[in-house]
């Protein structure tokens, strides 16, 4: 038998996170600006995200997480790749 | 060649590791005068059907660390969206081993919120392109090598 496993997943696609406890803003951020980033031409740009506002579309992934660490650490934020497919990864016992 | 030699335990191809706070994190602490947390000497179990190390949550939540990415990952249930976070990984030196054989100080991390029981640490495939891997399957044992 063969076991379908996705490799990769649609922007739309993108699940909430499963983090228990609280809302993860700075996700739910990313899915409702997805769509309107890559309209825009970002794609494979990365994007910082503070609650629920977009902090700003870096080039780089060293730009981002320096960014991203000099405004908030430790606090909270997100800095995630803006791509209309995204790579799905495997984890042990899951796949 | 650094190498060391390791017996394949019953829960499979365990080795101790460190997990710590990454360089950017420990930089920041370090400038505001904050104490750095100390690392954790961890049973891990090497995966090579798992693409991103994982570390069990609490673990995670002790260092004091946020997530700052996701990713998607198949689960079960079908595709999820997981934590990941920034640490600084090591295998220490063990066995023979005169230095550690390997130190990263910033490694993506994903959030096992439900680790195998006694294994807080799965080294995945992100790990291992960072080494040479040797098992002797008669002799129970297998090699890491840098």
């Amino acid at each position: 038998m063969t076991i379908h496993r996705p490799t990769k997943i649609h922007y739309s696609e993108l699940r909430p996170s499963q983090r228990e406890g609280e809302k993860d803003v700075e996700w739910e951020t990313y899915r409702r600006e997805v769509g309107r980033l890559i309209a825009d031409g970002h794609e494979s740009k990365w994007v910082l995200i503070k609650d629920d506002t977009i902090i700003g579309v870096f080039n780089t992934l060293e730009e981002v997480r320096e960014e991203g660490y000099r405004r908030y650490f430790p606090e909270r934020f997100l800095i995630h790749q803006i791509q209309t497919w995204e790579r799905v990864y495997c984890i042990r016992n899951y796949c | 060649m650094p190498h060391v030699t390791l017996p394949i335990d019953p829960d499979g191809y365990i080795v101790e590791v460190m997990v710590g706070l990454n360089g950017a994190a420990t930089a920041n602490l370090l400038a505001a005068g904050q104490p750095i947390p100390a690392p954790l000497l961890l049973r891990g179990a090497i995966d090579s059907g798992t693409d991103v190390t994982c570390v069990d949550v609490q673990v995670l939540n002790r260092f004091g660390l946020s997530p700052f990415h996701r990713l998607s990952s198949t689960t079960a249930a079908g595709v999820i969206t997981a934590s990941l976070y920034e640490v600084s990984f090591s295998i220490p030196r063990i066995g023979r081993l005169t230095a550690p054989l390997m130190v990263l100080d910033q490694l993506v991390v994903m959030e096992l919120s439900q680790a195998p029981q006694g294994i807080p640490v799965l080294v995945g495939r992100d790990v291992l392109e960072h080494l040479m891997m040797i098992t002797d399957g008669p002799r129970a044992e297998f090699t890491l090598a840098d």
